[in-house]
């Protein structure tokens, strides 16, 4: 570890942290910030999930990284230049009671930011990359949304989210944005991002890119496998082993076989979502909805059809 | 001017809540009546006779300013009269609901009211989807009481119960975490009371069985109001009654436990529940 670095300081505390919502575009927002020059976005992984009690993959397991002491998380940022804004995206950060108010006491000035889908698509969406990953997955989305709707429906409940942060930190400091947006215009789409982060104007070759898209694995089996072997090294602590994995290209090679494992999606009948779900969710969600447009001051019908 | 009902738990029928009272009742600041249920709010005839009347049969003559007087009684969940009469009781009162599993839930009302025989089917598939208006015309105790699987409809019973009274006057609890960790599921409740934390002592269980000889059991059933049991209410103090009662129904018990339900059916019956425990998972945080 380089001790030198601003990082290294006790009062060093990083400038931003976007909190969710997962599937709505955070990982093109991520690889978009890590090259702006006036940023360091973390090279080694994109969710640094530090403030969060559980793991986003089951809402069940213990994470590991929390409690770890504060130089562990700043180590992220050891190569951020002085003048650099640094920060991180872990979208669990959103749904979870405790967030808010461990962030705020981490670092009261930190600015937040979050994108946001329609509930029902991120939680399908939520759904599908799941069964693709092979963690944490269901064959069918109501048995997704019965057996785990902290994971599915919770994540998606952005008003009661959102309220806990709104709730401690000024509202200048917290900026909402739509994944729709993304797909709109994304160069706005950034431009508001860049403002409230106090950053320049940058767009990068990838801004057309899309990043972390659906795909279909071949063997389902393989991915259910991998995924239990990640979460089965999480849950026992056994992250150590990690370098050594990585020093004799143990993991590469996972890596490689899970990639060519993976083929364009195409959707099942039984995957897809049943009329009468869909109904029911639109229920469910429609109380947040509403108060999600009063908190913001922002027409969302869309999202309640 | 008798003393208010400060705390009541209203439900649910067959998820611990006669085990719940005694327990609560272990708080130095908490007191409840003696009886097993407190049939004021439900029942017509007691409502009648005004609660000033009704409260030396089920309370103790001074209970100190300190001290809440709790109650419970399950039928008031679902009533919304009984619900109505309670809030013109005591506006401010605090509500407990302890929610176990809809399905488990009817199938242990079920073989309850077999015990004590009201019912009468051989088996809970018989009569699951019979309409109970149909099976016990006018008999608004068996109404309430064998509507098994509708009671389990916990979120519909929520919405009307916030028409009643307000959010913050409601607490609504999971049968599972009294059966995992008493001493918690009841600082739950003194919290919610507003008064200190105490370690109860978590013996008491009343784990279903069948009894020895249903007659037995049928005669101290709430449906049957026979002219033996008006007498002795009349000659014997409520404390004697009471213990006369409890006596009884213990040796009635034998050691056999009530059948496991099937599985598949289980599962089956939990598809019907599907909807509304989502919604109440939504506004209450409890997963079944």
């Amino acid at each position: 570890m380089v001790s030198s670095s601003r990082t290294m300081d006790k009062d060093f505390r990083i400038d931003f942290i976007g909190i969710g919502a997962s599937k709505s575009a955070t990982s093109w927002v991520a690889e978009i910030l890590r090259l702006h020059p006036d940023i360091y976005y973390p090279m080694d992984e994109k969710e640094l999930n530090y403030f969060n009690r559980i793991m986003p993959q089951d809402f069940k397991t213990k994470n590991h990284n929390h409690g770890k002491p504060l130089e562990w998380y700043h180590d992220y940022f050891r190569d951020a230049k002085e003048e650099q804004v640094t920060g991180e995206i872990t979208p669990v950060y959103l749904p979870l009671e405790e967030c808010a108010k461990d962030i705020h006491a981490y670092n009261p000035e930190v600015k937040i930011f979050a994108v946001l889908r329609h509930p029902i698509e991120r939680s399908f969406s939520q759904f599908k990359f799941s069964k693709q990953n092979g963690i944490g997955g269901y064959d069918t989305y109501e048995e997704a949304i019965k057996g785990n709707p902290e994971k599915f429906l919770d994540t998606s409940m952005y008003y009661r989210n959102l309220k806990r942060y709104f709730d401690v930190f000024p509202k200048e400091n917290i900026k909402v944005l739509f994944f729709e947006d993304v797909k709109k215009d994304n160069k706005a789409f950034l431009k508001e991002l860049y403002d409230f982060l106090g950053v320049s104007e940058f767009y990068p070759e990838l801004t057309d890119k899309k990043v972390n898209v659906g795909l279909q694995p071949k063997s389902q089996g393989l991915v259910n496998f991998i995924g239990k072997a990640k979460m089965f090294i999480h849950s026992n602590g056994l992250q150590f082993m990690l370098p050594v994995l990585q020093k004799t290209g143990v993991l590469s090679a996972v890596k490689s076989l899970k990639r060519n494992n993976m083929t364009a999606r195409k959707e099942t009948k039984k995957e897809e979502m049943h009329e009468n779900t869909r109904k029911r969710l639109k229920d469910y969600f429609r109380k947040d909805i509403e108060s999600l447009e009063q908190l913001l001051n922002k027409d969302l019908s869309h999202w309640k059809d | 001017m008798k003393r208010k009902v400060d705390l009541i738990i209203i439900g649910t029928q067959k998820a611990g809540t006669s085990s719940l009272l005694r327990l609560l009742e272990q708080h130095p600041r908490m007191t409840p009546h003696i009886t097993g249920e407190l049939g004021f709010f439900i029942n017509d005839e007691e409502y009648a006779k005004g609660y000033d009347k009704l409260y030396t049969k089920y309370f103790p003559a001074n209970v100190p300013d300190n001290e809440l007087l709790i109650a419970k009684n399950v039928g008031i969940f679902e009533s919304k009269k009984a619900l109505e009469r309670l809030k013109q009781h005591n506006p401010d009162v605090k509500v407990v609901v302890s929610l176990r599993h809809p399905v488990d839930r009817a199938y242990s009302a079920f073989w309850y009211m077999k015990s004590v025989g009201a019912e009468r089917a051989e088996k809970f598939e018989d009569i699951m989807d019979e309409d109970v208006n149909e099976r016990f015309p006018g008999n608004d105790f068996m109404i309430r009481s064998c509507d098994y699987l509708k009671r389990g409809m916990y979120h519909h019973y929520l919405q009307q119960l916030e028409t009643v009274f307000d959010r913050e006057q409601i607490l609504v609890l999971d049968f599972r975490l009294l059966k995992k960790d008493g001493v918690a599921f009841c600082n739950e409740i003194f919290k919610f009371a507003g008064i200190e934390e105490f370690d109860i002592e978590n013996s008491v269980r009343n784990k279903s069985s069948k009894i020895k000889y249903v007659w037995i059991a049928s005669f101290f059933g709430g449906h049957n109001k026979n002219f033996i049991k008006k007498f002795f209410s009349n000659l014997l103090p409520p404390q004697v009654r009471l213990k006369v009662k409890s006596t009884i129904k213990t040796w009635n018990k034998t050691n056999e436990p009530i059948p496991k339900i099937r599985p598949e059916l289980r599962e089956e019956l939990t598809q019907r529940f599907v909807e509304d425990n989502e919604l109440l998972y939504r506004d209450y945080g409890i997963k079944f």
